[in-house]
């Protein structure tokens, strides 16, 4: 424990300054962590960014709206809270209108969901300059979030993401099976009572509300990269999703810590770092893997069964 | 495929008549394309019936109206309602191809076939062992299904279909990638289910050969019509049929 303490020492003379910073990072890479699990697993990383750069144009819109709707209600300009607390709306509404419009299936959908995300992404990355190009303010926010600054987080949004990330560790639990099953088998899910169609609108929800609600806090960087790298290393590290949806969150909390540690130590932004160590783990992971393949292999060579009848095609490639 | 049950069940329909499935003047369509036109037949509990035709002849899409993917534009479609609420339905698909990427194993993708299914944790273990066991698939318990070959993943979905213990079970053209030990091995697996209980089977299939080995009724779709007849079974087979249903 001692090491621990020597680890996390730095932090203390800091803690009344950034405390709640890193509270609220440490719980958004939580949250997140869960639904990159099912996003990774259905091929559908891409989803991540385009729902997380849609939501950085939800901030866009309601920065470009706010004083208009000010000006015709005759308030004059808005300023500081409710400034920010009308952007972060925006930009939960739409991110959860991009990952409704980016989800598999759905009868009025056209083109693929692949070609839609890459719609949303395009789209929105290009509104969110538009919007604010001749705004100084305004461009220096989206900058701020493009670059996350996780370190701008509040009391109140560690709590916020504290509850939060207690309902996605509740739902998941509840709902895990099922929503492997979706994720592995969308079809048997059907066949086993569950109403596919409210199913993907329920993921794409959650994973909307989750980023909507991170990216005015953390930026996308921090958001994009939470989703996807733990999940990433969770893959590498366990052979079932099952584990996968507890692995990702354990490491995306304990790189945050991390992260934010030596990130405080050699005074560096403290995203970037969390996204490097997380994106270094990666192949570290991967390394680890293989080797540990290997040795099993030769171990315990994988032999057919007794009953196993002749194949007349080849194994299909792993 | 959702169950949806506004399609699907037939409220009239229970065990005790030992009718699964009834499709009276059934007409499916695509929009304005009919697909099949004035399906009429009856399953009954313990039936195993071979659904015959050429590619594009309907098959597949008597079973997805079968599954409420798709209502019927006219006629009666129903599905006996307390299957439908035991979820007592298996289908063993014809493509076992999972995302590349996926990671699982074997224990996982056959855990998951017992979602919505009705027992205490010990007696899904239980089942779960048991039909490992049957397959011949404990030795794969662990391994990742993408190491698999085609024949093995084909036995884990069977296996995930089985562990249902279901009373109809749906097989969507199973032995199309195996060859003839396999698909052997792969029918005796269910036969041994089957006699445990009485499981009633529609094999969609284009092999005449395994539907007479296999089947007691066979169903041949043609020309947007179907005709059903009765397969004359062997005095051997009819032993070993009258054996399972004991």
């Amino acid at each position: 424990m001692e090491w621990i303490a020597h680890f996390l020492g730095p932090l203390a003379p800091a803690w009344e300054l950034f405390g709640d910073a890193w509270c609220a990072g440490a719980l958004v890479a939580l949250c997140l962590a869960v639904p990159g699990v099912i996003c990774l697993a259905r091929e559908q990383i891409f989803i991540g960014a385009a729902v997380a750069q849609a939501s950085t144009a939800g901030v866009a819109v309601g920065l470009t709206l706010l004083p208009v709707l000010a000006a015709s209600a005759s308030q004059g300009h808005v300023h500081g809270a409710r400034q920010q607390a009308f952007a972060a709306a925006c930009a939960v509404l739409a991110a959860v209108l991009a990952a409704l419009a980016t989800t598999p299936g759905g009868r009025l959908r056209r083109g693929s969901p692949e070609s839609r995300t890459g719609w949303v992404f395009l789209f929105s990355a290009a509104v969110s300059i538009l919007l604010l190009v001749n705004s100084p303010h305004g461009a220096h926010e989206i900058a701020r979030l493009v670059a996350s600054s996780v370190l701008g987080a509040t009391a109140g949004d560690a709590l916020l993401f504290a509850v939060v990330a207690g309902l996605t560790m509740v739902g998941g639990c509840i709902a895990r099976d099922r929503l492997i099953l979706m994720t592995i088998d969308p079809n048997w899910a059907g066949l086993a009572g569950m109403r596919r169609s409210r199913w993907e609108y329920g993921i794409a929800l959650w994973l909307g509300l989750v980023c909507g609600l991170a990216i005015p806090v953390t930026g996308f960087l921090f958001v994009f990269g939470c989703l996807v790298l733990p999940a990433m290393i969770a893959r590498n590290l366990c052979r079932e999703i099952r584990r996968q949806l507890w692995v990702a969150p354990v490491i995306a909390l304990l790189t945050t810590i991390v992260g934010f540690v030596i990130a405080h130590q050699q005074d560096w932004p403290p995203a970037p770092v969390v996204i490097t160590v997380l994106a270094g783990l990666v192949p570290l992971t991967w390394l680890l893997d293989q080797l540990f393949s290997s040795v099993f292999t030769r171990a315990v060579p994988p032999s057919k069964t007794p009953s196993e009848p002749p194949q007349k095609h080849k194994p299909d490639a792993p | 495929m959702t169950l949806s049950t506004r399609t699907l069940v037939h409220p009239d329909l229970s065990t005790t008549h030992g009718v699964i499935i009834i499709a009276r003047a059934v007409r499916l369509a695509y929009g304005a394309h009919t697909i099949l036109d004035d399906v009429t037949l009856t399953v009954h509990s313990g039936e195993r019936w071979a659904l015959l035709g050429r590619n594009g002849s309907g098959k597949s899409t008597f079973i997805n109206a079968l599954m409420g993917e798709i209502a019927p534009a006219a006629g009666v479609l129903g599905i006996n309602r307390d299957l439908v609420l035991t979820d007592g339905i298996g289908l063993v698909p014809q493509r076992v191809d999972l995302p590349p990427y996926l990671r699982t194993t074997v224990r996982e993708c056959v855990d998951l076939g017992l979602i919505g299914c009705e027992g205490n944790r010990a007696t899904r273990r239980s089942r779960l062992t048991a039909t490992m066991q049957k397959l011949g698939l404990n030795d794969l318990l662990h391994r990742d299904m993408r190491t698999l070959s085609g024949g093995q993943r084909q036995r884990v979905f069977l296996a995930r279909a089985l562990v249902r213990e279901p009373r109809l079970l749906i097989l969507d053209e199973p032995t199309a990638a195996l060859d003839r030990p396999g698909e052997e091995q792969f029918f005796a697996a269910i036969t041994a289910q089957s006699g445990i209980r009485a499981m009633t089977i529609l094999l969609v299939t284009h092999d005449q050969q395994l539907a007479q080995q296999f089947c007691t009724h066979r169903a041949v779709f043609a020309g947007g019509a179907v005709c059903c007849e009765n397969i004359e079974l062997s005095a051997k087979q009819r032993i070993e049929l009258a054996g399972e249903r004991l």
